[in-house]
């Protein structure tokens, strides 16, 4: 384009703007030259980081290459075999197995700790049979016929003096106590309603007999029973049983908790309206009252299922308003059998916690996020003491207490075919460590954790093959 | 050559437009941050899938001391490197039934217990094995480049700070880090879908944005090439077209146009100018040049008479008689001539006119010219002479004016031919010469004054500049020397300032017609104050 000078155009109408002065004329600013020399630095410059840029990216970027890192493991943090406190010091299995279509085994209880007796109550077709077991020499010592009839609730008494169980007589159900040593049933009780809310547990010493049941009168939820059946073979060898009831006052419906101590002379007794489920949630109750999950069970160290509450329970109930947090009344005693005595307990009734097992060191509850805590001195200035959680990387910690209550063992698992036993050691009302591994393994079921005493804890699981033939694995951890 | 330095120039062009800029400064970073991006996301998927496995690794190595201790406390055995040794087939299998895969038992000094001689080779050297020699416990991650992922594992066994042995083992977390990998992968390309189709909607955009500008940039430059040619641009102008576009690139777009148009217009003005300065210029210099040339030729002829005078002295009296008439002569055309130099530099004062009766002055101007028609034996025949037709003006000048047009007539026109002479009022004039006038529209008014004689008449081409000073047809047609070639030039000046209007037809060999017109009285609006 032809340039016009602006002196010629000024006559002519048009405004010719001014040069800048200064220095936005002689390269910088306003009308620099922009093809100065340096700019041309500065612009290849930035090529050059651009390009640096686009070439590291693309490595960076699309580059796939193989790699190899290695990597030094910290302390994890937490108390290990090696580094725990609590450590088991011997173990025993016995391994078993059998053809499932007509075999199994309903209850397991070891012998006296240090001993290599194990004790099954086996199913055998329809028959079922007490096997005495020396694990030591793997041989059956004995193998006593109990019952030929359909039997249900079935535990062996810790230290295998007893067995106990739930069979139909004619129209009524009956809860029977059979001695090995004499061969001989003892019918406890027997009651008309097979749905009727009924539940029993062992003391720790396997001589107690302590059951739990709606009352006689008119309303079956407002008042209910505590019997305490004392095993005793006389001087004339007769087996007998010597009882003692407790007429207890309900909230209606309610989940009920009968924690004897190890010598059945003291049991705490819980009545409470709503309960959280092993999930951590609050329960929730079903038509029937029973929950949702009704598998809850919390390990008092002494057995399968001592604690399993309402595993009876039955009937409709939801007239009476049964609904969980709706009635915060709940009631806790402490029962005195040798003196026939009864003490209401004014302190932790309202809370939602579930009791664990009772000992000389307090109160084990449970709380629904699944901590479990000691209340030390229950009966008159209660301390609650927070112990632990069950161990990290593992779920649905199932706490079972030694007798003296100064070890706790948590029954976890870590994925769905393996679990863990952990154990804590507590000292002065606190928990010395995080709960220590103990031991690991891959089992298809874990059925039960007895802790013996205070020097060891058995469990067995099942395992059923492709075959048809399942084999049963009975553990015990000295610690 | 020359395509080269075209592509040259377009690669220029294109690098340095807006578009491309834009487009750059999209991409580049665009591209980069997305390649960085997936770099760093992948670096913190390892990371974080370092970080499981290091969880998990702590697990595994717990693990694997419970593990042991578990097989030699149910075999009875010591927890030491004896028992280590010696039921490391059950601790292997316990492992192996654990989930460990490749299991290498060694002896606290790395010795091969149980596994595979041949794969050990490889696991001994690799840095997490050595590191468990060191009591400490490692894993090497291993990523493979088709997302595979291998864990190798060595951790020492150590109880009550003894050395038992070192268990090293595999595990595969390909499925989770090839899992992530594909995640991120198709994130990736997600991303880079939706940025291509960001980058073609903003090119898109911007082209369509760019588009006026551009339209505006080759119009400027097409313009500008035209009117570097002396050209007008118009047409382009007339080719760019907008529609829809109402936003600022619009409206910078129809000021672009109007600026582009008043650059044109200004252009066209200017050119206007500078072809009117120069033909003034030009008429200028030919009109000294004509002056001079006119004053110089009596000049010559008086100072060659004189100073021949001089040399012959009183005694030549012929020469004396004839160089006197001469001197007389061109003297008398000199001073003719520089009076009518005056008069065409001279402009009438038109302030001072008076209403006069065109059709008198003709009539009388006729009976003045008729006795010198009547001695080149022509006559006048006067037509409209008894009507009455009233201008404004100046007597004397328009008299001037037609005596100078009749005189002409007679001097140009072919003897015994009658010369019109004829007076009308007729509508506004056309255009003729460069005398300029202004009138109101579709109006009648005008005294047409034409006069016609018979002769050789003017070319077509000389018609343009006989009223231009010191413009003389062909001497040879004029029947009377000295003439100055300045009587048109001063009738058109006398015309303008009457504003009205001379022009002359001529039909080569026949009839050359001079016309005037004066706007009549109630039309008259001199020139100069439209």
């Amino acid at each position: 384009m032809k340039a016009f000078p602006a002196s010629q155009l000024v006559g002519y109408g048009i405004t010719v703007p001014k040069a800048r002065k200064g220095k936005g004329t002689e390269g910088k600013g306003h009308g620099r030259n922009r093809d100065g020399p340096m700019n041309l630095g500065k612009k290849a410059i930035v090529i050059c980081i651009l390009e640096g840029l686009m070439v590291v990216s693309v490595f960076a970027g699309c580059g796939n290459r193989e790699q190899d890192k290695t990597i030094i493991l910290p302390s994890s943090g937490y108390p290990t075999a090696d580094t725990g406190i609590l450590r088991i010091e011997h173990i025993q299995e016995y391994v078993g197995s059998g053809y499932s279509y007509f075999e199994e085994v309903l209850s397991a209880s070891w012998g006296e700790p240090g001993t290599d007796i194990l004790y099954l109550l086996k199913r055998d077709q329809d028959q079922y049979f007490y096997q005495t077991i020396d694990t030591g020499e793997d041989t059956v010592i004995s193998s006593i016929l109990v019952e030929e009839r359909f039997m249900a609730n079935v535990r062996i008494a810790p230290g295998g003096r007893y067995l106990s169980y739930e069979v139909q007589e004619g129209e009524d159900m009956a809860l029977i106590v059979f001695s090995p040593e004499q061969e001989t049933r003892l019918t406890l009780r027997m009651w008309e309603n097979p749905e009727e809310t009924f539940s029993y547990v062992w003391s720790g010493d396997g001589g107690k007999l302590f059951s739990w049941q709606n009352g006689d009168t008119g309303d079956p939820y407002g008042e209910w029973q505590v019997t305490r059946y004392e095993m005793e073979v006389d001087a004339e060898g007769v087996f007998q049983s010597r009882e003692i009831q407790f007429q207890m006052k309900g909230n209606g419906r309610a989940w009920r908790s009968v924690l004897p101590n190890e010598d059945g002379s003291e049991v705490y007794v819980r009545d409470q309206v709503s309960v959280f489920g092993d999930s951590g949630s609050e329960g929730e109750l079903e038509e029937n009252g029973i929950p949702a999950d009704n598998d809850y069970v919390a390990g008092d160290g002494m057995g399968e299922g001592t604690n399993r509450m309402s595993s009876n329970v039955a009937g409709s109930g939801m007239e009476n308003g049964m609904v969980p947090g709706e009635n915060p009344d709940n009631s806790n005693w402490l029962l005195l059998p040798d003196t026939a005595a009864m003490v209401e307990l004014t302190e932790y009734s309202r809370e939602s916690v579930y009791p664990v097992r009772y000992t000389p060191a307090g109160l084990f509850v449970q709380e629904e996020n699944g901590t479990l805590y000691l209340i030390e001195d229950i009966r008159s200035q209660p301390v609650k003491r927070e112990l632990a959680q069950g161990n990290p990387g593992s779920f649905d910690p199932v706490p079972y207490v030694c007798v003296n209550g100064d070890h706790v063992f948590f029954m976890e698992w870590v994925d769905y075919s393996t679990y863990q036993i952990s154990g804590i050691r507590i000292v002065d009302g606190e928990a010395e460590s995080q709960p220590v591994v103990l031991y690991k393994e891959s089992y298809e079921s874990m059925e039960q954790l007895t802790v013996l005493g205070d020097q060891a804890v058995m469990f067995w699981g099942e395992e059923y093959m492709e075959d048809g033939n399942y084999r049963y694995k009975v553990t015990v951890l000295e610690y | 050559m020359a395509w080269g330095i075209s592509m040259y120039r377009k690669k220029h062009s294109f690098v340095h437009s807006i578009l491309f800029r834009i487009s750059f400064w999209i991409l580049m970073p665009g591209i980069v941050g997305m390649l960085f991006t997936a770099y760093f996301v992948r670096i913190q998927m390892q990371y974080h899938i370092e970080r499981q496995i290091t969880e998990e690794m702590q697990r595994v190595r717990d693990n694997g001391l419970l593990y042991v201790r578990q097989t030699l406390l149910l075999n009875d055995s010591r927890v030491d490197a004896a028992g280590f040794a010696q039921y490391r087939e059950e601790i292997a299998r316990q492992l192996k039934g654990a989930g460990y895969r490749e299991v290498f038992l060694c002896g606290p000094d790395g010795e091969l217990l149980a596994g595979e001689e041949e794969s050990f080779e490889t696991r001994r050297v690799q840095e997490d094995f050595m590191q468990a020699q060191k009591q400490a416990g490692a894993f090497t991650v291993h990523y493979g480049s088709g997302g595979q992922c291998q864990v190798y594992f060595s951790m020492p066994v150590i109880w009550k700070e003894q050395p038992v042995g070192i268990i090293s083992s595999t595990f595969d977390y390909g499925e989770l880090y090839g899992g992530q990998l594909d995640t991120i992968r198709r994130m990736i390309g997600i991303t880079v879908a939706v940025f291509t189709l960001i980058c073609l909607v903003i090119w898109f955009t911007v082209y369509r944005i760019l588009s006026p500008i551009r339209s505006l940039s080759r119009a400027a430059n097409e313009i500008s090439a035209h009117l570097t040619g002396g050209q007008q641009g118009s047409a382009i102008l007339g080719k760019l077209q907008l529609e829809g576009r109402k936003d600022e690139i619009g409206e910078l777009y129809l000021n672009d146009m109007e600026m582009l148009r008043v650059i044109e217009e200004q252009f066209r003005k200017i050119q206007e100018d500078r072809n009117r300065i120069l033909a003034l210029w030009s008429s200028r210099q030919e009109f000294y040049n004509n002056v001079t040339h006119e004053l110089k030729t009596p000049l010559t002829t008086i100072s060659g008479f004189a100073q021949l005078m001089e040399k012959n002295g009183p005694g030549d009296e012929d020469l004396f008689y004839t160089g006197t008439e001469h001197i007389l002569r061109e003297s008398t055309r000199l001073h003719r001539m520089v009076v009518q130099l005056l008069e065409l530099q001279n402009r009438t004062d038109m302030e001072e006119v008076g209403l006069l009766d065109l059709a008198q002055i003709l009539k009388s101007v006729c009976e003045t010219m008729g006795i010198k028609a009547g001695r080149y034996g022509n006559t006048l025949v006067t037509e409209g002479i008894n009507g009455h037709f009233p201008v404004l003006g100046k007597e004397d000048r328009i008299r001037q004016v037609l005596i100078n047009i009749i005189d002409n007539a007679i001097k140009y026109g072919e003897p015994g031919k009658p010369i019109l002479i004829r007076i009308a009022v007729q509508g506004e004039p056309g255009n003729h010469g460069h005398m300029e006038t202004t009138v109101q529209e579709n109006q009648d008014g005008w005294v047409w004054i034409t006069v016609s004689n018979q002769g050789e008449g003017i070319r077509q081409e000389e018609l343009e500049t006989i009223f231009e000073p010191f413009y003389r047809v062909d001497k040879g047609r004029s029947r009377e020397l000295g003439s100055s070639g300045l009587g048109l030039s001063i009738v058109a000046r006398i015309m303008e300032e009457h504003g009205g209007r001379i022009s002359a037809d001529s039909i080569p060999g026949g009839t050359t017609t001079f016309t005037v017109c004066f706007p009549a009285a109630n039309q008259y609006i001199p020139a100069g104050n439209s």
